[in-house]
This record gives C-alpha cells, sequence and structure tokens, in this order.
C-alpha cells in the first residue's frame, strides 16, 4: 500500500477519535491538537494495528507525535 | 540486600509490556520465578526471553482460558504464592456512541478476568500468598470518553476488597495498585508535546510522571511479607494527583 492509500485508511480510522473536528494535516499532533490521552492512544494505536496487521512497538509509538509521522511510520512498517 | 521474593512462584497477566512487564521484571530482580502470560505471542516471546522466564499465550477474557493457565500452574509448580491480575484494555467512545460489545469486552479482559484468576489462584494458594491487582487512578477519577474501563477500575476496588474478605481466613492478602501517569514508551510520545505535558503536569503535585520502576516497587512490597498486615487495600502511587482539587503550578 503506497503512502497515498495508506494515508487515506488511517483518515477513516482517526474519524471516530478526532471528536472536535480538527482539521488534520500531516503537522497535526495527536497529544496537542487532537488532544489524545494515554488511554487514548492505546485505543487508537491498537486499531491501526488490528486495521494493518502490523505491531508498532512502544518505542515506535514514543518517536511518533504527528499524523504525518503516523502514516510514515505505517507504510515502513508494512514493508 | 536479601531478595524479598527469593523461592516464591508468581504468575503476571499482561506481562508482555507496559507495567505489567515492569512488575515481572521488578519480581525476577527480588528472586521470583515467573509465568509471564499475554495474549500477544511475538511480544511475550521477546519479554521471556529477555527476562529468562517462561510464557504463557492465553486470552484471560475467557473463563477456560484462565483454567488453563492455572491447570498449566499446578501441572508446572504444584502451587502458587503470587498472582498478578494486571492485563487490561482501554476503549475510547462518548457515551452515546458506545457500544455493548466494546463495554462487554473490557470487563471481560479487565474485571472478570481478574475475578476468575482469583479463584483459580486461591485454590493453588497456601498462607502468605498474595494478590496483586491493578486498579487506576480512574477507579475514582474519570475521563468522560473512557466509560468501560473507569467503570472496570472503580469495580476492581471493590473486587479487590471482596476477595480480600474472603480469602482472609485462608491467610491470602489481596491488594491493588492504582497508578496515576507512568512514563511508559506510550506516554513518552505524548510528553514530548508541550501542550499536553503541561495539562497532565498540573495535575500531579509532585511534578514530573511516575516510572514504571516505581509501580513494579509497589507490587514488590504487596507480594512481599512486608506487607503482611495489608489486605483489601488500593495504593495509589500517583505523585499526588488524587488528593488535588483544581491544578498546581508546573514548573518550568
Amino acid at each position: 500500500m503506497n503512502r497515498e492509500e495508506t494515508a487515506a485508511k488511517i483518515a477513516v480510522l482517526i474519524a471516530p477519535f478526532n471528536k472536535k473536528g480538527v482539521a488534520i494535516t500531516d503537522a497535526t499532533t495527536f497529544a496537542g491538537d487532537l488532544e489524545f490521552d494515554s488511554l487514548t492512544v492505546m485505543d487508537f494505536v491498537a486499531e491501526i494495528e488490528d486495521a494493518f496487521d502490523i505491531i508498532i512497538s512502544m518505542n515506535a509509538q514514543a518517536e511518533i507525535e504527528t499524523y504525518g509521522q503516523l502514516v510514515d511510520a505505517v507504510v515502513k512498517m508494512q514493508g | 540486600m536479601t531478595e524479598r521474593l527469593s523461592g516464591k512462584r508468581a504468575v503476571v497477566t499482561g506481562a508482555a509490556q507496559g507495567i505489567g512487564r515492569g512488575i515481572a521484571e521488578a519480581f525476577v530482580a527480588e528472586g521470583a520465578a515467573v509465568l509471564l502470560v499475554d495474549v500477544d505471542a511475538e511480544r511475550l516471546a521477546a519479554t521471556t526471553q529477555e527476562l529468562g522466564q517462561q510464557g504463557l499465550v492465553a486470552d484471560v477474557s475467557r473463563k477456560a482460558e484462565i483454567e488453563r493457565i492455572f491447570a498449566h500452574v499446578a501441572a508446572k509448580w504444584g502451587g502458587l504464592d503470587v498472582l498478578v491480575n494486571n492485563a487490561g484494555v482501554t476503549h475510547a467512545a462518548e457515551l452515546d456512541d458506545l457500544a455493548e460489545e466494546d463495554f462487554d469486552r473490557v470487563f471481560a479482559i479487565n474485571l472478570k478476568s481478574a475475578l476468575w484468576a482469583t479463584q483459580s489462584a486461591a485454590r493453588l494458594m497456601g498462607p502468605g500468598s498474595a494478590i496483586v491487582n491493578m486498579s487506576s487512578v480512574n477507579a475514582v477519577l474519570a475521563i468522560p470518553n473512557q466509560i468501560p474501563y473507569a467503570i472496570s477500575k472503580g469495580a476492581m476496588k471493590q473486587l479487590t476488597n471482596v476477595t480480600a474478605l474472603a480469602l482472609a481466613p485462608k491467610g491470602i492478602r489481596v491488594n491493588a495498585i492504582g497508578p496515576g501517569s507512568i512514563m511508559t514508551d506510550m506516554l513518552k510520545g505524548i510528553m514530548n508535546d508541550k501542550a499536553a505535558e503541561h495539562r497532565i503536569m498540573s495535575r500531579t503535585p509532585l511534578g514530573r510522571c511516575g516510572e514504571v520502576s516505581e509501580i513494579g516497587a509497589v507490587a514488590v512490597f504487596l507480594a512481599s511479607s512486608e506487607s503482611s498486615y495489608i489486605t483489601g487495600q488500593t495504593i495509589y502511587p500517583d505523585g499526588g494527583r488524587l488528593g488535588l482539587n483544581y491544578t498546581v503550578p508546573v514548573r518550568p
């Protein structure tokens, strides 16, 4: 799956978590802009892992702050 | 220093990562033999290898799976000294969007698993044994979109109390740990964000997040004979959050 297709799939998955309807760009931060707390991050990561059949290690999660970084990481993990 | 869990046989659920892994590490450092249980086979294999302990892949949301875990323990050790009911999940949903199957799933993993594991484990335990449940500051505080999680953790407080009473005649103690914001790798991602860090720290009087090792230390205390007169309690390593009304100034 290329970056565009991956981004489209993630956009669908993130919608239920984007309660305030924030306009999401690659620079959008999960904690700051989307106000994800640690529990919401857990839920969202689980959704991504299930949808793409990948495992995002907690070390990798610690590096991901923005939406763009998440898309890049998922593209890379799909190999 | 003498190892405080020397010769003890312990089961830790949800032990492949996060706080469960931290507790397993702390137990091993104190001389315990630990059986790590997790539903995630891949991560469990890596963690058991790193800790030099055995693992068992099981889904604790199903009672039959829990019975399988303790049949394995009975065959392997012939008894048990410590159980840590740590496995837990969250589910973010607004009240209006919450679905029954999601509520049931969170309850099966967070709460029912602890009850049935306690029942099975206690049959293998003798006097001086201990059970440690993972609660959360969300047992008494709450986040509005974490409904089943908060209810399950509140219920864990009473599960701890009632099973402590039920097992007191057998000399088995049951206590719980209710962590605040703990610096797992997951939280590190959030704390890289200054605005989010400020939100969390304004509700944390000690001015920092807790470390996984600081939960492990409480678990060791509650599992060991050092806490021999404590049962039915939930201890909150939360940096002072529960006692705080409003917010505190955030240190630069």
